[in-house]
């Protein structure tokens, strides 16, 4: 500010704007004006109603609101038919990725350190193979509709009677033991 | 009753729905001019004050205790607030400072307001600042709270809102200087 626009006190020194004094009343009313807007504006609830008796009436509708709630449902419930059927849902997943996962993979079999598919050996192996291990058993007895099969010399004879009596007595005792 | 003693008592005690009673007493006016200063229809916060209470009751029990029960109440009021004028702007298709502007013209049809044209005048000059400011200077100028207590509501600093205060004040003045 350039000191032309100064006017000095004399003795003092001090000095302020030449028109300071001019417009100090128009300023100090337009402050005080303003104060008393805030003031006068900070009386904003005694300006913002409410219905008579309101906040009593809300606090009985509130509470009627929660206390109907909890009526209808007074506690929390576990849907558990929700959870039988996501359970259901994942093993029905499970079982079904498991079969597709069977069909697309063949079953291998390990021979030394080398894994074969069936779909890699031959007919005539296979053929060989059953007739080297499974005929001269029972499975022949099936397969051949042999009705002259005789068990006991096969099967029973090879067996001891106290073998087959502690079979029985193990049996007998778990299905007693099963009823009421 | 303590503060933490009504919280047990709304979170797991017997007498839940009289520690509520007792909740909604005490709280009911602070948050109703809470809401209504920035919806300022009767009608609205009405509304929306019953639901910050049916919240309250339903959600009590995820209040962990860091804050004041009253902190808590009021940011779930200030939110459920928000969301209902940011509803009303989209339904009406206009922005949410059009929006303060519309809800101080129907201030002259309420009934439930008796204010005369410098209340209005004041609400004009608070609708030109930004929602948080807004906020800011309703809970320090009208509902007198402490800079502390604001802090936590709005998880600010207190120096953050002092300074903000002092701020959005000389904007008030100048749009009441200017207009």
């Amino acid at each position: 500010m350039s000191k032309e626009n100064i006017t000095y006190q004399n003795k003092s020194g001090f000095g302020v704007d030449k028109d300071y004094f001019d417009d100090f009343e128009k300023r100090i009313l337009s402050n005080i004006k303003e104060k008393e807007i805030m003031l006068h504006a900070k009386k904003m609830h005694g300006s913002m109603k409410v219905p008579e008796n309101y906040f009593s009436d809300v606090e009985d509708q509130i509470l009627a609101k929660i206390s109907s709630e909890e009526k209808i449902n007074p506690s929390k419930v576990i849907p558990l038919r929700s959870y039988f059927y996501w359970a259901n849902a994942a093993f029905l997943a499970i079982l079904f990725t498991s079969l597709l996962f069977t069909q697309l993979n063949s079953p291998s079999i390990e021979v030394g350190e080398k894994n074969f598919t069936l779909s890699e050996i031959s007919s005539e192996s296979l053929e060989s193979y059953i007739d080297k291990n499974l005929f001269g058993t029972e499975l022949e007895y099936y397969l051949n509709g042999n009705s002259n099969y005789d068990f006991s010399t096969n099967v029973a004879s090879e067996l001891s009677s106290e073998y087959i009596l502690d079979y029985l007595d193990n049996e007998f005792y778990e299905s007693d033991f099963l009823d009421d | 009753m303590t503060e933490e003693q009504l919280v047990i008592q709304l979170q797991q005690g017997p007498n839940k729905e009289e520690a509520f009673a007792l909740l909604v007493k005490e709280h009911k006016k602070r948050l109703y001019w809470h809401i209504r200063h920035m919806v300022k229809i009767h009608e609205d916060a009405d509304d929306i004050l019953q639901n910050v209470f049916i919240k309250v009751y339903r959600n009590i029990g995820k209040f962990k205790g860091e804050s004041k029960l009253y902190s808590w109440m009021y940011r779930i009021a200030t939110n459920e607030t928000i969301t209902f004028l940011n509803k009303r702007a989209k339904n009406l298709q206009i922005s949410n400072e059009e929006l303060q502007d519309y809800l101080i013209d129907q201030l002259e049809s309420d009934v439930y307001f008796e204010g005369d044209e410098i209340q209005k005048k004041l609400q004009r000059a608070i609708a030109t600042l930004p929602e948080k400011q807004r906020m800011v200077f309703n809970l320090k100028y009208f509902e007198e709270l402490k800079y502390k207590e604001i802090a936590e509501m709005l998880d600010a600093s207190v120096g953050a809102l002092k300074s903000n205060y002092h701020h959005e004040a000389k904007k008030i003045e100048e749009y009441l200087k200017n207009n």
